[in-house]
């Protein structure tokens, strides 16, 4: 604190200095567009016919939460994010448990299971596309243990099942990444305290280990929750929505509704009902975990 | 009980390696059959039932692909790959010294706003990125930025510059306070003093820090969808656009393996990193 007052208004000058380039940034390449973006949102704007767009007021908006893609579209993302997220938790946090005991070889097992989360997701996309066809390698290798064949990617019934296990293979990491670094904070000695209670390693888990990693576990499900919200890019390679909408999770129908079918105004207007749902919930996990504190001022 | 002797198995142990190994299976395989795939020629790509390692290899995808072989997918994959390159590396440079600078005033300099751009730097991480790329689409073509390199070198500084700059931000915290206390008293500016004493010290941070963005900004491929026209592409929207549709499954998993690679190798050496920055985030705050 000393420093302020040391410097003083010079330090704040150049302070600023360093910080214009990335506030110019955040002007121009995030609160200018999202101006932009709400006033498209409440015209007709057409691709294509630019220029002879009219203001609409809210009918955009009033449309869309009209409208059935709209609801069915939410429904399929809630459920989608609801299976990932649940699938993801409990097989990053089961296998962060394996890696946190000390067996030989475990660094190499994290090395390995990182590497999807570095894999490009259309590359991952058009991976597991191939791998799940009709006639392709997973269904050859299910004959044998008696199973499917499974139409996987290819029809409505199955397609939201395939992108929740392309996401697990994708997005595992992550979760197991978070649950690994929660688990090393937990002191070595509180195993061994638990030990000599004569606690059973299953009592040491739900007695000791879960309640000291539970704020952490609760942080990354609300960062996968809210990333699941507005999924897009898996999708887009993936499936594209299909097959009949069974895919169709919100973001991807904002996308479909500007490019395929050319509405920009109502397109815009998805994107945005999306957007507010997912900035309240964002502000509400930034200040519930303060993690725009600086360091120096925290508790 | 010493921490430091040999771990001893214990009986739980086996079946914890059984589970490591089956979860190392679904992840490995995937990438083995692509690998391989690019390998094969389309009749043992085709074979049912499917060659896993029971066929003749040839390069020729990869040939083909880069359009050495004068086939229809001769667009030329090279093009797509020099754009890459060009765009990320510019866009990575840019990050680097607009990232640090701005990293340094955040962590160590007091000044009305700070908390705001802080804040600003997680949300954009969090917000569904059509609400920025849809009105920016329009931007862009009135302002005459759709379809060229300074319009997309732009745009990607956003899938950088937030992410970075929490990255190093951290670093800085890091750094001890009294190496810059007695570089001020011989003194130092503050900017000597953060390109003199305090960089050399977090080297390695930025390194990594820079090395993790470029990986985010390769991987990325909805700005270019949205934002350029089929000759400024970068591999991963090229890949979506061109090869996505293919029949030419060859082709199409040569590609893959020439997008990951980069990538993959980036992330191998950096692995350690990943790890510690990934839970930065969440963990430490």
């Amino acid at each position: 604190m000393a420093a302020i007052s040391r410097a003083g208004n010079r330090q704040v000058w150049l302070a600023y200095l360093m910080v214009a380039p990335i506030v110019l940034l955040f002007a121009g390449l995030l609160i200018w567009p999202w101006l932009v973006g709400a006033w498209t949102s409440l015209t007709d704007m057409r691709i294509g016919r630019w220029g002879s767009e009219q203001f609409v007021g809210l009918q955009n908006y009033i449309a869309v939460l009209k409208s059935g893609a709209f609801w069915s579209s939410l429904r399929i993302t809630a459920f989608f994010g609801f299976l990932c997220v649940t699938a993801e938790m409990s097989l990053g946090l089961g296998l962060a448990l394996l890696l946190n005991r000390s067996l030989p070889g475990r660094s190499l097992f994290r090395a390995l299971f990182i590497v999807p989360f570095m894999v490009p997701t259309v590359v991952c996309g058009l991976i597991w596309r191939q791998l799940l066809e009709a006639k392709g390698v997973v269904n050859y290798l299910l004959s044998f243990i008696e199973l499917g064949p499974f139409p996987w990617l290819s029809s409505s019934g199955t397609a939201l099942g395939s992108l929740v296990l392309i996401d697990l293979w994708q997005t595992t990491p992550q979760v197991l990444i978070l649950a690994l670094a929660a688990l090393q904070t937990v002191p070595k000695d509180t195993y061994e305290a638990a030990r000599v209670d004569g606690a059973s390693a299953w009592q040491t888990f739900w007695r000791v280990t879960l309640p000291m990693i539970a704020p952490y576990l609760v942080i990354a499900f609300l960062i996968r929750a809210i990333e699941l919200l507005q999924v897009l890019d898996i999708v887009m390679v993936a499936s594209q929505g299909g097959p009949a909408n069974s895919t169709m999770v919100l973001h991807l129908l904002a996308y479909r509704e500007t490019f395929i079918g050319g509405f920009l105004g109502y397109g815009t207007s998805i994107a945005y009902l999306l957007g507010f749902v997912v900035v309240l919930a964002a502000i509400a996990v930034i200040r519930l975990l303060g993690l725009t504190q600086p360091k120096d001022e925290r508790p | 009980m010493s921490g430091r002797e040999i771990p001893k198995l214990r009986p739980g142990d086996a079946l914890a390696y059984l589970a490591l190994g089956l979860w190392s299976l679904f992840v490995v395989f995937p990438l083995f059959w692509i690998g391989a795939m690019s390998f094969k020629q389309e009749i043992d790509i085709f074979a049912y039932p499917p060659k896993f390692l029971d066929f003749s290899p040839t390069l020729d995808n990869y040939l083909d692909v880069f359009g050495l072989l004068g086939g229809e997918a001769a667009t030329g994959f090279g093009k797509y790959f020099v754009n890459s390159l060009l765009i990320v590396g510019v866009a990575l440079a840019a990050t680097v010294v607009l990232g640090t600078m701005a990293a340094y005033a955040l962590a160590r300099l007091r000044f009305p706003g700070r908390g705001t751009i802080a804040f600003l730097l997680i949300l954009v991480r969090m917000v569904p990125i059509l609400t920025v790329l849809l009105p920016l689409y329009v931007l862009y073509r009135n302002a005459g930025l759709y379809n060229t390199y300074l319009g997309l070198i732009m745009a990607y500084l956003f899938v950088g510059v937030p992410f970075y700059t929490w990255l190093v931000r951290g670093h800085v915290d890091a750094v001890p306070i009294e190496i810059e206390e007695a570089a001020r008293i011989d003194g130092c500016n503050t900017f000597q003093m953060l390109f003199v004493v305090v960089v050399p010290v977090m080297l390695p941070g930025i390194v990594s820090a820079a090395l993790l963005s470029s990986i985010y900004m390769w991987n990325n491929f909805l700005f270019a969808l949205i934002l350029a026209g089929p000759d400024l592409l970068p591999v991963s929207t090229a890949l979506l656009n061109y090869l996505g549709y293919s029949s030419d499954y060859g082709n199409l998993a040569a590609a893959c393996v020439i997008t990951s690679a980069p990538v993959v190798m980036v992330g191998f050496l950096i692995q350690r990193y990943i790890v510690a920055g990934l839970s930065s985030g969440a963990v430490k705050g």
